[in-house]
């Protein structure tokens, strides 16, 4: 009996070890590593300072105080402003048109959820065919619309952050759909027959009910949505590698180039506690806000 | 016309269906050329015991060879790194068949130095950036060139002595 009860406490402990093991080496770890590395000098490609030496927040004020790097951050609000808030409106309209009983109707989902499957890299590779000046389909789209203006969209630098922004919100769209989907089809109908027996029209159905009914939805889409934001770089590798003149560099690439173009270790650690601390926050706020509406 | 590294000339050559000429980078003056050296370098590291380091040397004699260095050039199209390689046999044979070869050889006498510094990943970077500027005319060419000089020199400061 009493063996029993202490095999049953320990058991979940051995079942969680590997996953705790897991998070532990390369999550929690590198977290603690990059948190003491932001508060020393270290550039693998200056002798002098191969050596790690206590600057106290020396790295954090060279970040805040060079004016290039607010233009990083600056990109990366564009950025996100750009992609979330769109890619979820259009991921909640294509599922309002795919959720339809309409003979072929597999083909339009699979033509809005495509693009998730592909590889952003290779995605990406065809977008830079598709802007391509001159005759690039994109383009050639556009002036059919009645475009006229600057068709080098990735080399503009007005242009080039639009552009990503343009393939990240193709390609996370269908994601999203996806969720809203699922949301969609697992709403109760007798909500909607009581709103059609009061009258209300589709507007009113589609404000009134649909979407609150989805806001357990929205809210992790908006959570995944953010994260995919700060995450994604694959795309602007291929298509702008963060210009032209740095237009198009988000905090994510800056830290690839901190690190492995400039190899400077103390910089690229306190990135990389900006981002934790950003994505923590935005996470640890949601988590709390979405209990307390359950509730 | 493409402009291209030398070392592109044996694939393009077997690619192409037509007379394939080369010819240096036009230069800034009329009439005048330009051309773009690179290539990599050995380094034998002062810490190593000598016998490693000796054995090193004896590598680089042997794979700086003139026989050696023609072979790599014929297969690749990269001009051979010493004069004495063009007057190996193997060349001599290959040149009469590709003159192209002597061509991309003797745009080297419109070379300047390479660009060799330290921390060149940020140098080169803030150079691309202000090219980029003045080839989009935000800049004007004067204007971008300085403010790269600028930064370039920022970036440059912790590695003076």
């Amino acid at each position: 009996m009493q063996a029993s009860r202490k095999s049953f406490k320990t058991l979940p402990y051995i079942l969680i070890f590997p996953t705790a093991a897991f998070v532990a080496l390369f999550t929690a770890w590198p977290v603690l590593l990059s948190i003491y590395q932001s508060f020393f000098r270290q550039r693998m490609n200056i002798a002098k300072f191969r050596e790690p030496a206590f600057i106290g927040w020396g790295n954090y004020v060279d970040l805040f105080t060079d004016p290039y790097f607010i233009d990083v951050i600056k990109n990366t609000l564009a950025y996100i402003l750009g992609t979330v808030p769109i890619s979820i409106i259009l991921g909640f309209l294509f599922a309002l048109l795919v959720n339809r009983k309409v003979r072929g109707i597999g083909f339009f989902r699979l033509a809005f959820f495509h693009p998730m499957v592909l590889p952003m890299v290779s995605a990406a590779t065809i977008w830079l065919f598709l802007f391509t000046p001159d005759y690039g389909l994109f383009n050639a789209a556009l002036r059919f619309l009645g475009y006229s203006g600057p068709e080098n969209w990735t080399g503009n630098p007005s242009l080039a952050l639009l552009s990503v922004v343009i393939v990240a919100v193709w390609k996370n769209s269908g994601y999203y759909m996806v969720f809203y989907l699922a949301g969609l089809q697992n709403l109760p109908n007798d909500v909607y027959e009581a709103a059609a027996l009061d009258g209300a029209n589709g507007w009113q159905t589609l404000w009134r009910i649909t979407f609150p009914l989805l806001r357990r939805t929205t809210l992790f889409i908006t959570i995944i949505a953010f994260i995919d934001s700060f995450r994604t770089v694959d795309h602007i590798f291929v298509l702008t590698s963060g210009g032209p003149s740095r237009s198009s560099t988000v905090l994510l690439f800056e830290l690839w180039l901190e690190r492995f173009e400039y190899q400077d270790i103390g910089i690229s650690a306190a990135i990389t506690v900006i981002f934790v601390i950003v994505l923590l926050a935005f996470t640890v706020t949601n988590f709390i806000t979405s209990d307390r509406k359950e509730a | 016309m493409i402009t291209h590294s030398s070392g592109s000339l044996v694939g393009l050559i077997a690619q192409a269906d037509f007379e394939l000429g080369v010819m240096p980078y036009p230069g800034k003056e009329e009439g005048t050329y330009a051309s773009v050296p690179g290539g990599g370098n050995f380094y034998i590291m002062k810490g190593a015991p000598q016998e490693q380091q000796d054995a090193a040397w004896k590598f680089v004699e042997f794979i700086s060879g003139p026989e050696y260095v023609a072979d790599y050039s014929i297969n690749t199209g990269y001009i051979a790194n010493r004069a004495s390689a063009y007057d190996t046999e193997a060349m001599l044979a290959y040149v009469a068949e590709v003159p192209q070869a002597l061509d991309t050889r003797d745009a080297l006498q419109y070379a300047g130095a390479e660009l060799a510094i330290q921390n060149l990943g940020q140098v080169r970077g803030i150079f691309h950036d202000y090219l980029q500027r003045a080839i989009n005319g935000e800049m004007t060419a004067a204007d971008a060139m300085a403010a790269a000089q600028v930064e370039a020199d920022a970036a440059l400061v912790d590695f003076c002595p």
